[in-house]
């Protein structure tokens, strides 16, 4: 061998099997983002239990030649499928067993009982879903436009649902709807969750009157005994589901976690769901995510038109949150400060912090945290029924 | 590219969508609103009767 084709066989070698010869320009930009999340997670903390590890699954999902996406197949020799493939096709794409048991662990950790002591929040927790709907409109809407652009009716649904901003309730519409743009959207629900604080308090302060924030409520919401805590999530588990059967895989799951931790018989188990469980499931599903964008996915035009209109269905459900909270100071007998509209987004509890921050900057008498955290809890619910409605239009378990 | 939006199909989505959810949360607040109202009369009676079972026994002593 002389040693011009040697040469050529190490060169030959290296680009089959080395990842540098490999790594081309969108993965490289996708390698990027995913240490931009990194970044953002741990220097400024925005989201960190989700935001690292969808970057450190981006990172591994664009890295060349390794195999982790590989997902199983009928007569795939043992071996050969990726662990992230097959976090994708089991946790999310298939099975999608995933977000049902972070539901549990939410369930597990939520407490109902400023809901049950105030249940006109549910109406606020409504009144902020209005933003699904707006955005999935004007995602069919683009294609009026560009016609190479448009989104699907399934894809306008999962792009809508980011209005919720309720990541697991996202993640499980986009994977049964609309895959190829999952990680997209569930990227876009948490981010902009970790952003309340910069989206909110603007709009919150374009539709209410300084007098309006001002409004002061009494503290303390009545006691709730233990039995209409335990019979809460019975009665709202058997009316949700019997009215919308395809909200089961996400209402069910969140009501029985939450049985779970008010029976007081299984406080194991409780635990279990609040610690253990979420902490694991989070763990592959936050990869899983990551992983859902490799860079010939996520390197599309409209990529960016899921994020603003992820983002404007966000502004618009707070907004429609707002509107409904004036409409109920309106015609309530007790004070109502309006702003507790905006905690009707299922951003939990930041939503609720941000109401209860501005509220005592208007009034430093005022105490709106438990009064906040009502629709905040109603808006998950209410997030929840809408994506169990959109999986009832064509889904058929 | 995506084929033409059924805009029929979409409104009736929005329109049908919207009213699941507000008619399930007002259920929902009504349904949790009379459990509260029940519960609550329940514990009230409870205390109104150990109050008078209280002053029974009061008086009792007394007598």
């Amino acid at each position: 061998m002389n040693w011009f084709s040697y040469h050529q066989g190490v060169l030959k070698i290296l680009n089959v099997q080395v990842g540098f010869g490999n790594l081309d320009l969108p993965h490289l930009i996708m390698i990027l983002v995913g240490l931009g999340f990194i970044t953002l997670a741990i220097k400024k903390e925005w989201e960190p239990y989700e935001l690292l590890p969808i970057g450190a699954g981006m990172i591994l999902a664009n890295l060349p030649l390794t195999g982790l996406i590989t997902q199983p197949a009928p007569g795939m020799a043992p071996g050969m499928a990726g662990v992230l493939g097959i976090i994708l096709k089991y946790g999310l794409y298939t099975w999608t067993i995933l977000p049902q048991f972070i539901f549990f662990g939410i369930g597990a950790l939520t407490d109902f009982s400023p809901l049950i002591a105030n249940p006109r929040a549910f109406l606020l927790g409504a009144a902020a879903q209005v933003g699904i709907y707006t955005s999935f409109l004007g995602a069919l809407a683009i294609g009026l436009w560009v016609p190479e652009w448009g989104f699907s009716l399934k894809e306008a649904c999962s792009i809508g649902i980011i209005g919720g901003a309720d990541g697991p309730t996202t993640i499980y519409t986009s994977g049964l709807l609309a895959p190829d743009i999952m990680g997209i959207t569930a990227v876009a629900a948490y981010s902009y969750m970790a952003m309340v604080a910069i989206i909110q308090p603007p709009i919150i302060k374009l539709l209410t009157t300084k007098h309006e924030r001002q409004i002061y409520m009494k503290p303390m919401l009545r006691n709730v005994s233990r039995a209409e805590r335990i019979l809460f999530p019975v009665m709202a588990m058997l009316l949700i589901i019997l009215i919308i059967p395809k909200s089961a895989p996400l209402v069910g799951f969140l009501l029985l976690g939450n049985l779970f931790r008010e029976s007081g018989v299984v406080e194991r188990l409780s635990q279990t769901a609040q610690n253990e469980l979420i902490n694991i499931i989070t763990i592959l599903l936050m990869l899983g995510i990551g992983a859902s964008m490799p860079a010939d996915r996520v390197m599309d035009p409209r990529t960016l038109l899921v994020l603003f209109l992820g983002l404007a269905a966000f502004c618009v459900g707070t907004a429609s949150g707002v509107i409904f909270g004036k409409i109920m100071s309106k015609f309530s007998k007790e004070p109502f400060n309006p702003m507790l509209g905006a905690a009707g987004v299922s951003a939990v509890p930041m939503s609720a912090r941000i109401v209860h921050h501005m509220g005592q900057q208007a009034n430093k008498r005022n105490f709106l945290l438990m009064h906040a955290m009502g629709p905040n809890v109603a808006g998950v619910i209410g997030s929840a029924v809408a994506g169990g409605y959109f999986l009832g239009l064509f889904i058929n378990f | 590219m995506q084929p033409a939006t059924d805009w029929g199909q979409a409104w009736t989505i929005v329109g049908g969508g919207l009213m699941a959810v507000f008619i399930i949360m007002t259920l929902l607040a009504a349904s949790t609103h009379l459990m509260g109202k029940l519960f609550q009369g329940v514990e009230r009676r409870k205390k109104e009767r150990a109050k008078a079972a209280k002053a029974a026994e009061a008086e009792e002593a007394s007598a």
